[in-house]
């Protein structure tokens, strides 16, 4: 959970050259078993930057520890490993994103307990299967993907309010956020509409 | 009074960068790290003048790094660390100029590599202007997050970082006592770095 | 103080937090999950399924002296990023274009739609079970809908915070909707003197002038809970059952969107009504979206 501000503030300080030796000598020391702390260093030094108008650039995410890697063992071929690093870190997300496709689409084999989302006993079999028909798994892991609805910008315009207004409901949070960044259904998907001017319901 | 160093930075700031120094020669890899985190953003800047390529100037970044660790042996504090840290980002850089004069950039592509650097090279491809972008939007964000603080939080930290000033010149100016600009400054930074944190946390975080 | 007494003191305090036994009543439950939805600060990636794909996003919730900030970047398909900041509302996309941005006002309405008392009128609330979800142990609520107007919802609530791990949106059928389930997640408590904008007031506000706007069809439960502020003549009404939530825009001279589109749960209806032109949307189905917006108008 979150380190105590009284360490952040001594961080703080030894950014400034204003903590004790002896204060600095027991912060350095928590430095390996609170990863945080090197980030929110970085951090500090990244907007002291910004307010001195330094001419500096933004690394990559994961710059800091590639060095700290090559530190480690110089002997490896060090070419573009930052780049290698984050590109398996997409592929990672990649592939959980395909299983999860995968748990959902497919419909379970035998008793119908099959590795999905949900593990939770009540689920039924037709839980499983997306309102909308989907091909094939290995045609929709594999095809490129469909391109998505144009953007309306009165409609953008229309989720976003609406997700800044919901976004203290119950459900609220970063969750109504999720309908404003998720692709837009394709418009090839029309919505059939039951009784558009059905009677008002009872109230 | 105000004590600058050759390079421009306050002594507080050049004597951390020493203290961190003697713990790195003195086996402490963790202390090469903070000096790592608090410099790469300028050894990245010096390095993009000469390097013009995204990923390329990453590595070649990380070389001077790397460079700079195996050399702090020698480093005797006789300069500001980032004077000496300086010449070896420009020198590094010089120097992989001159090596990609004398060979072909492709030559020792392996082929089972070549799944890989076709990758890197998409990524290479669109990331600058996102990249450009991300800074435009972390200025921003810093700026905003200064002007919206409390008077008294926004004096302190533009005191210390744009001035330069000690905590001692600040509670002089502040009529505050020093722990009181420690916390301030200390605030400060904690809500600049609320308004940034999102904005770096991406897809490449560790 | 005597050695014995000390020692109960002690285990007293370790024991209570260790082993309080979470509340375990579902409308208490859901209670926890709106605190530390708005009370947390949270990194993480989750998959969003919907209309047939998947998407991939990460999402970052940092809490400051002036409120909470987040951002959601799509890790799939085209990059779309929402940035929520104390100063405004923004989505982007590729290349930080912006599609679409709302003021100050939109991104801050103090958190006011939880009412534990509409959770009971109009969902059957139930504990479904226990589960895992990125690596944190759940516990599984039930909100099932007592009639076919609304959705039902399966929420997938951490143990330790009561934050929101999975959820999964059904038709009253049981046809699920969407689904959304973090594989990756890093929870922090607030730092020191952070605004969270936690829901303080239960209770419905009543907007200072009433809206010249109504929709009759309205399905029951649904109250008025704010009337946010827009340009000029727009419109916009905030109504709420405690657990959906849908909006209602009305623009005087405005054109847009005429019939239906939907993201995952969310469904939007168009049309023009009474020399204006009215959006609705809303996590309802959208039969219900539709026959909302079908019944707009003037009240008076």
């Amino acid at each position: 959970m979150s380190i105590d501000s009284k360490t952040l503030e001594q961080l703080s300080a030894l950014a400034d050259g204003e903590l004790g030796p002896d204060e600095t000598r027991f912060l350095l020391r928590r430095l390996d078993a609170e990863p945080e702390l090197a980030a929110r260093w970085q951090r500090y030094h990244l907007a002291r930057a910004c307010l001195r108008r330094e001419p500096a650039l933004l690394p990559d995410a994961a710059f800091a520890a590639a060095v700290s890697a090559r530190l480690v063992d110089q002997q490896r071929p060090a070419a573009r490993r930052s780049w290698l690093r984050s590109a398996a870190g997409g592929a990672i997300a990649a592939g959980v994103a395909a299983m999860a496709l995968f748990s959902i689409a497919t419909p379970p084999q035998g008793d119908g307990t099959g590795p999905v989302l949900s593990s939770v006993a009540p689920v039924r079999t037709n839980d499983l299967e997306l309102r909308q028909p989907v091909q094939r798994v290995s045609d929709r892991v594999w095809a490129p993907l469909p391109v998505s609805a144009p953007i309306d910008p009165q409609l953008e315009d229309y989720f976003l309010r609406h997700s800044g207004a919901a976004a203290s409901a119950p459900r609220g949070g970063f969750v109504p956020y999720v309908y404003v960044v998720a692709t837009p259904a394709s418009a090839a998907a029309p919505i059939p509409l039951r009784e558009s001017s059905a009677p008002p319901p009872a109230q | 009074m105000r004590l600058y160093s050759a390079s421009g930075l306050r002594m507080g700031e050049n004597e951390v960068d020493h203290a961190l120094v003697k713990r790195v020669q003195g086996g402490e890899r963790g202390a090469f790290d903070l000096l790592v985190r608090k410099y790469q953003h300028k050894v990245i800047g010096i390095i993009s003048r000469y390097v013009h390529d995204w990923a390329e100037s990453q590595d070649v970044a990380q070389e001077a790094f790397v460079r700079a660790y195996r050399a702090i042996g020698n480093f005797r504090g006789e300069s500001a660390f980032y004077t000496w840290l300086y010449k070896i980002a420009t020198n590094t850089a010089k120097n992989w100029l001159v090596s990609q004069g004398r060979r072909p950039p492709t030559d020792d592509v392996q082929v089972d590599d070549a799944e890989h650097l076709e990758a890197a090279g998409r990524l290479r491809d669109s990331s600058t202007p996102e990249r450009e972008m991300v800074r435009q939007e972390i200025e921003a964000a810093v700026t905003a997050a200064v002007e919206a603080l409390p008077e008294e939080l926004k004096l302190a930290i533009t005191l210390r970082e744009v001035d330069g000033l000690s905590y001692e010149e600040i509670a002089e100016s502040m009529s505050c006592p020093i722990g009181t600009v420690r916390s301030r400054i200390f605030r400060a930074r904690e809500a600049i770095d609320q308004r940034i944190r999102p904005l770096l946390s991406d897809t490449e975080a560790e | 103080m005597s050695a014995p007494r000390l020692v109960l003191v002690l285990l007293l305090g370790i024991a209570g937090p260790l082993f309080a036994q979470p509340a375990q009543e579902p409308a208490a439950l859901l209670e926890r999950m709106v605190q530390a939805l708005q009370g947390l600060e949270y990194e993480g990636t989750f998959v969003y399924v919907h209309d047939g794909r998947v998407d991939s996003v990460h999402v970052t919730r940092t809490l400051g002296p002036n409120g909470p900030m987040e951002r959601l970047v799509t890790l799939s398909g085209d990059r779309r990023e929402v940035l929520r900041e104390p100063g405004g509302l923004r989505c982007l996309t590729r290349g930080g274009t912006v599609v679409a941005s709302a003021g100050a006002q939109a991104a801050s309405l103090p958190g006011r739609l939880a009412n534990l008392a509409q959770w009971r009128e109009h969902y059957r609330l139930s504990i479904a079970g226990t589960d895992r979800v990125a690596g944190y142990e759940a516990t599984v609520v039930d909100a099932a809908p007592l009639d076919s107007l609304r959705y039902g919802y399966r929420l997938w609530l951490d143990r330790a915070t009561g934050m929101l791990l999975a959820s999964m949106v059904r038709e009253a059928s049981g046809a699920p909707v969407e689904q959304l389930a973090f594989t990756q997640l890093r929870l922090q408590q607030a730092p020191d003197g952070a605004t969270t904008a936690t829901p303080a007031d239960a209770s419905p506000v009543q907007p200072t002038s009433p809206s010249r706007w109504r929709a009759v069809a309205m399905p029951a439960g649904f109250t008025l809970v704010s009337r946010v502020p827009a340009k000029g003549d727009s419109e916009h009404l905030l109504y709420s059952d405690g657990l959906a939530s849908v909006s209602i825009y009305v623009e005087p001279n405005g054109r847009g969107l005429v019939g239906a589109s939907r993201r995952g749960a969310v469904n939007a209806f168009g049309r023009a009504a009474d020399g204006a032109h009215v959006v609705v949307i809303g996590d309802l189905p959208a039969t219900t979206v539709a026959q909302i917006a079908e019944s707009v108008g003037r009240g008076d």
